[in-house]
């Protein structure tokens, strides 16, 4: 397998440092922006993702600052999140380690995540 | 005409009314050992992972003791949708590789629900409608839907 330079992995995550602003959390795994951000949401915030760095185990990765405060629009249980660009992109989704009941007009949190791009095995 | 507002490469808006977005479809499958391999389905599809709908696949499986007490409490709380999923039983997969299903535009439609926000009205979402293979097929299609709304007076 070819060696890729940890430049070629830092543009890719570097899309998300710029653009990914926005994190929503779901009733569902959301397939578009559109269900992210509206069909599934239950609440949501901005948020910031940091520069590309060494990942965990291998390849490099950004990190998607926690949630704290959140508003919660919908009333359901959340299963997943998504992160969008708040405008027309998703670019993350994954399920929540526990899902979680909100009600419309309460507030909800979410710890920080990576989005890791591994090396080629 | 209405106008054709591309917000990205795979999303168009018709005044607000309709969209039309590209993405991945909902596969329902088995929950085997073939199909949780990372060959078919994402890696995120694994036992002690979460399938679309948010169900647990395979809880009976997981050997991590914390969380498979975490597992079971949502599976007995009879307020949480979400049950377990055993071997053999259906899972819902989202077909990111197209590898079973090909992508499809994805026709979403404006309008109040019947859920209400903290004030007692009601929450508006983009709803799917239909979904359809082509880029000029879905375009046509939604100018068609959205030109029902607006004659149906949603306008």
């Amino acid at each position: 397998m070819v060696f890729i330079s940890d430049t070629v992995f830092d543009n890719g995550l570097g899309t998300l440092t710029t653009n990914l602003d926005q994190v929503d959390i779901c009733s569902q795994e959301p397939t578009t922006y559109t269900e992210a951000t509206s069909t599934y949401t239950l609440g949501n915030d901005a948020t910031t993702t940091g520069a590309a760095t060494d990942g965990d185990t291998d390849g490099r990765k950004v990190v998607v600052a926690a949630i704290s405060g959140g508003s919660v629009t919908g009333t359901g249980t959340a299963s997943h999140f998504a992160g969008t660009d708040g405008a027309a992109v998703l670019y993350t989704t994954q399920a929540l380690a526990s899902s979680q009941a909100v009600t419309s007009g309460n507030t909800f949190n979410l710890t920080a995540f990576n989005v890791t791009i591994r090396d080629a095995a | 005409m209405v106008e054709l507002k591309w917000l990205s490469p795979v999303l168009c808006s018709l005044e607000e009314k309709v969209r039309v977005e590209r993405g991945p479809q909902y596969v329902e499958l088995d929950c085997t050992d073939e199909n949780l391999d990372d060959s078919k389905t994402h890696p995120h599809y694994r036992i002690g992972g979460r399938d679309a709908h948010g169900n647990f696949i395979r809880p009976d499986e997981i050997t991590d003791p914390s969380y498979r007490a975490q597992v079971k409490a949502e599976i007995i709380n009879p307020h949480n949708p979400f049950k377990g999923i055993a071997k053999g039983e259906k899972m819902t997969v989202v077909d990111y590789r197209q590898k079973i299903v090909p992508h499809l535009w994805k026709i979403y439609v404006w309008e109040a629900t019947t859920e209400l926000n903290k004030k007692g009205e009601p929450i508006w979402r983009w709803i799917q409608k239909h979904e359809v293979l082509g880029k000029d097929d879905a375009l046509a299609l939604a100018e068609s839907v959205y030109n029902s709304l607006v004659n149906d007076g949603g306008s």
